[in-house]
């Protein structure tokens, strides 16, 4: 019985997506000094950019419901997101100078933090 | 019979024909009764970068060149840093809430005022967004706007003189100038600035009015020059005033900020108009766009 248990779990896991990184990339115009890495952001102060953002699974299920997953920056102060209308949009503003990171999270839980630099205009 | 039955349908042709002039001209009549517009009427809105509605400038008080009394005529290309101005925002699709407009970078765009309509001042010279946001989680839309510091004044008076750098007046005379900000390339910055008006010397021209305004009424008293100075933006322009006892002809210095010196001379009693233009160094305005004047870029100066 216990057996049968440990098969169905493996099953269902195997149904799910996991967690394979995030893809990510800038949406429109980016002004200059701003721009999307794979893990890293790199944001002028006070610039906005709007970013196509959806993970990346290791399986063959694929994640397929935005509302399961979130942005969230760890310092505001330095970086905000904000949710967009549109399905995998977001939109990254750039609030203060510093360095902080954007935890990408799936149904509540931390998968990993993008570093992001907002720095003061150059001149 | 043969000669009535041809009169009567013709006559009825030739009133059919009058009552269908007749009641074309009443159609038209209206028409012709409506002035074409002379200029267009103002538009102070902005479309966002998401293009989910428009952002509409709004005047924050009377010391703004984008704004003719409390309206504003478009949406600026370019603000002054320290001025004072509002945003709202009207979106073009349909959205659950009314969004508020806030600063992307509040330590280079400070928030005045929150709210639907939202105020702002630039701290210092920079690019930084307003952002339309619900409920501080959602966004609706963005639009980037960029500060620069005043680099010199632009003067005008009402005569309609503009780009003066001298006015001249005779003992008694008061006039009314006007001063534009202008930035880097000559271009008008947006926002309310404070203005302090002067003049070196009050024996000869003083100011006649509020002098906290972006206009001052200046009153000749005796013959001599000075110079009428308005601070504000971190800047001081100034223009030249030439009072005269006896002045048979009104002259007019206009000098451009991108380096073109006009000099007209109207000689009231003959009505004659010599004019001569010098380009001392033939640099381009680069936003033609921004300019209030009638395409005619020239400042008092500042420092």
């Amino acid at each position: 019985m216990r057996r049968l248990g440990a098969v169905l779990a493996l099953m269902l896991a195997a149904c799910a997506p996991d967690y394979g990184g995030l893809a990510i990339e800038i949406e429109g115009v980016a002004l200059a000094g701003d721009y999307v890495e794979s893990r890293r952001i790199n944001l002028v102060l006070g610039h906005v950019i709007r970013v196509h953002a959806r993970p990346r699974s290791l399986t063959s299920q694929v994640y397929e419901d935005p509302g399961r997953f979130e942005l969230l920056s760890a310092s505001p102060d330095v970086a905000r997101v904000y949710r967009d209308p549109e399905d995998w949009r977001w939109v990254l503003v750039g609030r203060g100078g510093g360095n902080t990171c954007i935890e990408v999270r799936i149904d509540g839980k931390r998968e990993e933090c993008l570093e992001i630099r907002v720095q003061a205009e150059a001149g | 019979m043969n000669h009535e039955s041809r009169t009567v349908p013709d006559t009825y042709r030739r009133m059919g024909r009058k009552l269908r002039s007749a009641t074309l001209w009443v159609l038209l009549a209206p028409l012709a009764a409506c002035d074409p517009p002379d200029e267009p009427p103002p538009d102070p809105t902005m479309g966002g970068e998401l293009m989910r509605g428009e952002f509409e400038y709004r005047c924050a008080g009377s010391n703004d060149a984008f704004c003719v009394d409390f309206v504003a005529q478009r949406f600026p290309q370019r603000f002054a840093v320290g001025g004072n101005f509002e945003v709202g925002f009207n979106p073009t699709v349909s959205i659950v809430a009314t969004p508020g407009v806030q600063s992307s970078a509040p330590s280079l765009l400070e928030p005045t005022s929150s709210g639907v309509i939202s105020g702002f001042r630039f701290n210092r010279p920079g690019t930084a967004a307003l952002l339309a946001v619900i409920n501080d989680e959602e966004m609706v839309d963005y639009l980037h706007v960029t500060a620069e510091r005043v680099l010199s004044y632009h003067f005008s008076d009402e005569a309609g003189a503009v780009g003066v750098t001298e006015i001249v007046m005779q003992p008694g005379e008061s006039r009314r100038v006007t001063v534009e900000p202008r930035g880097e390339f000559g271009q008008v910055l947006a926002g309310t600035l404070e203005y302090t008006w002067s003049t070196d010397e009050g024996g000869i021209a003083r100011t006649a009015s509020d002098t906290q305004g972006r206009t001052v009424q200046i009153q000749a008293v005796a013959a001599g020059r000075t110079r009428l100075l308005v601070e504000g933006g971190e800047v001081t322009g100034s223009v030249e005033v030439i009072v005269q006892l006896d002045d048979p002809t009104t002259t007019t210095t206009t000098t451009g900020s991108t380096g073109d010196s006009d000099s007209d001379t109207d000689s009231a009693s003959t009505g004659s108009d010599t004019g001569t233009d010098t380009d001392s160094d033939g640099e381009t305005d680069t936003d033609a766009d921004t300019d209030t004047d009638g395409g005619t870029t020239s400042t008092g100066g500042g420092r």
